[in-house]
């Protein structure tokens, strides 16, 4: 009994604190803008109204900044995938010389910080015109984003029974036929959860936007939130009408991969 | 003797000899292929990483070996100038420091609060599922839309932590959390663990849970209470994980950038002002790219260093 | 169908140590529609073998011959080879129809053609109402028969099987033995079978190749493996419970050669004995060539009884021999009591002598 309380009462504390600032900023967005300044803070909305998120949309950029964090977030998830699941299945099933130096090197290149690459990858858009452009935004995520899901995705396909491709093989199939019929079926949950990783690391990126975009049409979320702190006059209910959307599709994508969470998270999965 | 008829189906098949002998030809081209399958499926990824890390590593370095600035675009080769800079430069050192506290502060307290609450999320109860949900919510939600929720929690006149915390008479009056040096660390410290202590949680409970429970069973028939099991038991067989997810988060914290640069961009009086923000401020603030890049040369030599302990490591558990 | 030759393959693994030889210059002829048994412990370089004659490992040197066509450097699918896995290798995400299909499909074998092999393969195999299911679905017997199914359909040149039995309990283990067997007489194709179990490739094999590290031991029929092994090693894989060996020296006395170890003095059968080896040695007798006789027969050897264990139909008894400890076998009705004294007879034309001590000690024939 004594037992059973004290795993409540410390399940409790753990929600408020992991559940209290996500149930204030989802609170804060639907006060009426007075309400929002009051002190003492009220802990339900007296009033509740939809009005910040109608501001949102009516009044500031919130939509086109949407849409460009999707549309670069997308682009670079999906050449992530192509480009490091082949890599990954290569270095999980195949004899390729060098490929365990091949390996480490990749989750080298997976710990780079974004301020070491920030400078150079700079200089090298300026010339290639991959400033000021959504594919170059997107070029830049694959920095990170290609070694996470290598890394990510070879322990996947390590863990898939090899049996499995070389029965394909005895039937006719060719290598590649064994990964396209066999392999890759068996791995979908995998890609599916690491994708949806890649995403959120692009989604989240703020560095490489704020430097590599300066057209106010092309700016993505991170960085055109972070300009309503200034440029609203601290309109803080506006602010977590924002900060809620932009949660939102992490917060389904989530739910869709619970099961599969700790293969995204596992291993090298420990982007920050 | 075929008098049934799958024997007589299985005999059909003198044609496919036939069929194979054909297939010979055609698989010359994807024999080949076959072959050199593990090279061409790593060609895509080499490539990626030659354009995007391995050349704007190279010339970072190179960068780093000039003064290049708003009126010298082109750049002056200054050799080791901008090192000897950096090297005799207090502020340098202060980052350095200040990105160790951060990453030693953040790691540590994600690696114990995780772990505990991996320990209570391993336990069963009503609704555990649940919790283990919105658990990872602070994990995924946007980095930006955490600076901001926190912010308006911090801010100094209407933050509802300031609210609670006068109410309860435990701070008399209000605290600017962010704009105070001394209070700013530790505040920012308090976010970072926020953000990514789910990490650690979901790394140690997959852990726990292929525990063999057949060894808390032993110990319990040895004779040893909660505690003795947790340190006998639990502990050690937590001990690789926990070392492995320690370094690879001390890396990404040490690198962090966005939570510290959002929440006080460094400040107050340099009192957060870590080294990826250091690059910025030499980068973009002052338009020092030649120092930046010597900066951002010393954090990859860090990591170089960081990575070492961990591939040996690996090693040390692979033998 | 297909000879296969085996041309001195060897099969080297390099590891941080040095290199492992998992094959050692293995060759061996396996006759047209022959069933042919790889037997030995794990590590032994039975499954290398197989896998080599698959296509999925290459050998270091030497080469695989079908047909006496060398095909050493074809890939898998252009062999003409099926393959059981222990594991079945059934594809998860496909129905057990698509699973049977699935080679037909791979080798451009048109529709109607593929339709009427799987209708026949789910006739012969029983397996036709659980065209739908998927592999998950399935129990172990049920998987073993569609993946057998699926090795069936492209009726290979040769079959090969690795352990198919060995996920399976004992009970069905033993009915898919028999099941096996049948197949083998109906289709009459060349089938290599890889195992560790002694028993079933004494009940299924025409010959048995009996391995230990990367090394034939023996080539023969199940028959010639069981009563005239080569060396100890053989001698003591093959049969349940192993032979009894006890350890001696080989001397000449009064013109016979004679095998004495503390306690026993056995005469050396004449054909043995014409090779006139002399020295350390081994001799070994199955326990079911161990009689009970009645005191004092002549060459009778006293021993003590030291365990007795009823298994079914037959007994089991743990004798103790002057510091030596053999089994002998005895129909149930045969009760002994620990502490009893008994006195054994070994049966002259059922010895085995070895030369040497160690598992690879030559038998003296």
């Amino acid at each position: 009994m004594l037992r059973a309380l004290r795993i409540y009462g410390a399940a409790a504390l753990l929600l408020i604190f992991v559940a209290f600032p996500l149930y204030w900023m989802a609170i804060t967005s639907l006060k009426p803008q007075t309400e929002v300044f009051r002190v003492p803070p009220t802990w339900l909305p007296e009033r509740w109204t939809l009005e910040h998120y109608v501001e949102l949309f009516l009044l500031t950029d919130f939509g086109r900044l949407f849409l460009n964090s999707l549309q670069v977030c997308l682009m670079s998830t999906f050449m992530a995938l192509a480009v490091g699941i082949l890599g990954a299945y290569a270095l999980a099933r195949l004899k390729v010389r060098g490929k365990e130096a091949y390996g480490r090197m990749v989750l080298l290149a997976y710990m780079f910080p974004g301020a070491l690459l920030i400078i150079p990858l700079l200089l090298l858009f300026r010339q290639l015109g991959l400033t000021n452009s959504h594919l170059g935004l997107s070029l830049a995520y694959l920095t990170f984003a290609v070694p996470f899901v290598m890394w990510v995705m070879r322990d996947f396909f390590a863990s898939i029974p090899i049996d499995l491709e070389e029965a394909a093989l005895i039937d006719g199939a060719s290598r590649l036929g064994a990964l396209w019929d066999v392999v890759l079926p068996q791995a979908v949950p995998g890609i599916i959860a690491t994708g949806i990783f890649a995403f959120l690391f692009a989604w989240n990126e703020y560095l490489f936007a704020l430097i590599l975009i300066s057209d106010e049409a092309l700016r993505t979320l991170p960085p055109g939130m972070m300009r309503f702190v200034s440029t609203t006059d601290t309109n803080w209910g506006l602010i977590m009408a924002a900060s809620t959307l932009a949660t939102l599709p992490m917060a389904l994508a989530f739910g869709l991969i619970q099961r599969y969470l700790v293969t995204g998270l596992g291993a090298g999965g420990v982007k920050g | 003797m075929a008098s049934d008829t799958p024997q007589g189906a299985v005999r059909t098949f003198e044609d496919g000899a036939v069929r194979e002998r054909a297939g010979a030809a055609r698989t010359l081209a994807s024999t080949l292929l076959d072959r050199h399958l593990g090279i061409i499926l790593l060609l895509p990824s080499a490539l990626t990483f030659l354009v995007l890390l391995v050349f704007p590593l190279a010339y970072g370095i190179y960068t780093s070996f000039f003064e290049r600035h708003v009126l010298d675009p082109e750049g002056t080769w200054v050799g080791l100038g901008n090192y000897v800079w950096l090297f005799t430069n207090p502020n340098f050192w202060h980052s350095l420091l200040i990105s160790t506290f951060w990453a030693g502060a953040t790691v540590g307290l994600q690696i114990v609060l995780g772990t505990a609450v991996a320990l209570l999320l391993h336990q069963s109860f009503q609704g555990r599922s649940l919790v283990r949900g919105l658990v990872l919510f602070p994990y995924m939600m946007p980095v930006v839309s955490v600076i901001l929720v926190w912010m308006l929690l911090y801010n100094a006149l209407y933050g509802v932590i300031n609210y609670v915390l006068v109410q309860t008479g435990i701070v008399s009056r209000p605290i600017a959390w962010l704009s105070q040096p001394d209070s700013a660390f530790w505040s920012v410290v308090f976010v970072g663990v926020w953000k990514y202590f789910p990490f650690v949680v979901v790394i140690v409970l997959a852990r726990l849970q292929v525990i063999p429970q057949d060894l808390y069973e032993a110990a319990r028939i040895d004779g040893a209470g909660p505690i003795a099991r947790f340190f006998d038991i639990t502990l050690p067989q937590l001990r690789d994980v926990l070392l492995v997810v320690a370094l690879l988060r001390t890396i990404f914290m040490f690198n962090n950038f966005e939570i510290v640069f959002l929440l006080t961009g460094g400040g107050p009086l340099r009192a957060t002002m870590t080294l990826p923000i250091l690059v910025y401020e030499q980068a973009f603030g002052v338009y020092e790219l030649g120092r930046g890049s010597a900066i951002a040369v010393v954090m990859f030599f860090i990591l170089i260093a960081v990575m070492s302990v961990y591939f040996a490591f690996l090693r040390k558990e692979n033998d | 169908m297909a000879t296969v030759r085996l041309d001195r393959l060897h099969k080297e693994f390099r590891s941080i140590g040095g290199a492992v030889h998992a094959l050692r210059d293995l060759t061996l002829d396996i006759a047209d529609g022959e069933f042919v048994s790889l037997v030995g412990p794990s590590g032994c370089g039975k499954s290398t073998a197989l896998r080599i004659i698959a296509g999925l490992e290459t050998p270091t040197s030497g080469r695989v011959l079908f047909d006496g066509q060398d095909i050493t450097g074809l890939e898998p699918r252009d062999r003409n080879i099926a393959m059981v896995f222990q594991s079945y290798a059934l594809y998860p995400h496909m129905s057990v129809r698509q699973n049977l299909e699935y080679g037909l499909r791979k080798r451009g074998v048109p529709r109607e053609e593929r339709e009427r092999k799987v209708a026949a393969i789910g006739a012969m195999l029983q397996i036709t109402p659980l065209f739908d299911r998927r592999p998950r679905q399935l129990s172990g017997g049920q998987r073993q028969r569609v993946a057998l199914g699926r090795a069936l359909i492209r009726d290979p040149a040769v079959f090969l099987l690795d352990e198919p039995l060995s996920n399976l309990d004992a009970k069905l283990r033993v009915h898919m033995r028999a099941e096996l067997a049948a197949l083998h007489q109906k289709v009459r194709t060349t089938m290599i079978y890889v195992t560790h179990d002694q028993l079933e490739a004494m009940t299924l094999s025409d010959r048995i190749i009996v391995m230990n590290h990367g090394v034939m031991q023996q080539v023969g029929t199940p028959e010639e493996v069981y009563s005239r092994p080569a060396n100890r090693f053989v001698a003591e894989f093959i049969g349940t419970p192993s032979m009894n060996m006890i350890e001696g020296t080989l001397r000449p006395e009064g013109g016979r050669l004679l095998f004495s170890a503390p306690g026993i003095t056995v005469p050396v059968p004449p054909a043995a004995a014409r090779q006139g080896t002399t020295g350390q040695a081994t001799l070994g007798i199955r326990p079911e060539d161990i009689s009970l006789v009645p005191p004092g027969t002549p060459g009778a050897i006293p021993a003590q009884v030291t365990v007795s264990e009823l298994a079914g139909a037959e007994r089991f008894h743990f004798i103790a021999l002057n510091g030596h400890s053999v089994i002998v076998r005895t129909p149930a009705a045969t009760v002994l009591h620990p502490g009893e004294t008994v006195a054994l007879g070994l049966d002259p034309e059922r010895l085995h002598l070895f030369s040497g001590a160690g598992e690879d000690a030559a038998a003296i024939r």
